[in-house]
């Protein structure tokens, strides 16, 4: 499966988590459950009928949903999400072969994600702090 | 009945129920935590539904790592207790139930190998 896709299938499924479990105030373990089961079901069958690759996209959708569950206080809004998507999704990419088995290991890369985000949003800010929000807290 | 003790009776169950769905009905990990997770949430307080879709994420492990549903049993008991241990680390970044489930995961298959 293109590497694109699977970034954009990333991206997509943080910010549905997200918007979910913020948005609509669902609250993290919804919003990730529903992008993950929905997900799950989608592709798998898309898969049994024949479309080969689907299964890896609701794997990585998951992985996102996973970094979706972030709480406002570190994400704050579905932008942010998207950048954290496309972390969670690149970084799925490079760590494809990396600890395949072990239970926790998509939560794991969502959580590299966010704190390559929030380490992403420190350098961003102290090189330009007009960009800083004063609501972010996280930092 | 004492909070934690609930925490990690729940956890076992999870693991049991993730693990059973994903392997033994057949329906792949995604979907048993899909599942396991939507039930938790529409059933249980917040409180409780977090840990056990946290504790569902170490029942999405491959046959190699938790081979059997004794083994699942384990493994629910070890990411109960770290989950119980481990409330504030890291709260609000996502991913942080995956992390816990990954290290619970590694700390069982660890446990399995001495025991043989």
């Amino acid at each position: 499966m293109s590497n694109l896709i699977i970034i954009l299938i990333s991206v997509f499924g943080g910010c549905i988590a997200f918007y979910v479990s913020h948005n609509l105030g669902k609250g993290p373990v919804y919003g990730s459950a529903i992008v993950t089961l929905l997900s799950g079901v989608i592709f798998m069958l898309l898969e049994h009928f024949g479309v080969s690759g689907s299964a890896e996209l609701a794997i990585v959708a998951t992985t996102a949903s996973y970094a979706g569950m972030a709480s406002k206080k570190y994400v704050m809004n579905i932008w942010q999400m998207a950048v954290v998507g496309v972390i969670a999704g690149t970084l799925y990419v490079l760590s494809t072969n990396l600890f395949v088995g072990i239970g926790g290991r998509l939560g794991t890369i969502a959580a590299v994600s966010c704190f390559a985000f929030i380490g992403l949003k420190k350098i961003i800010y102290a090189k330009f702090p007009r960009l800083m929000k004063t609501e972010d807290i996280s930092l | 009945m004492n909070k934690k003790l609930i925490v990690i009776i729940c956890s076992i169950l999870s693991v049991c129920v993730t693990w059973y769905i994903n392997h033994t009905i057949g329906l792949g990990a995604i979907i048993a935590n899909g599942l396991v997770g939507m039930i938790a949430v529409l059933l249980l307080p917040n409180d409780l539904a977090g840990p056990i879709y946290t504790s569902s994420f170490v029942g999405m492990s491959s046959m190699v790592v938790i081979p059997s549903f004794l083994a699942s049993v384990l493994s629910g008991l070890i990411v109960g207790i770290l989950i119980v241990l481990t409330p504030t680390i890291y709260a609000g970044i996502g991913g942080k139930g995956g992390t816990t489930a990954a290290i619970s995961t590694i700390i069982s298959r660890l446990i399995y190998g001495i025991i043989g």
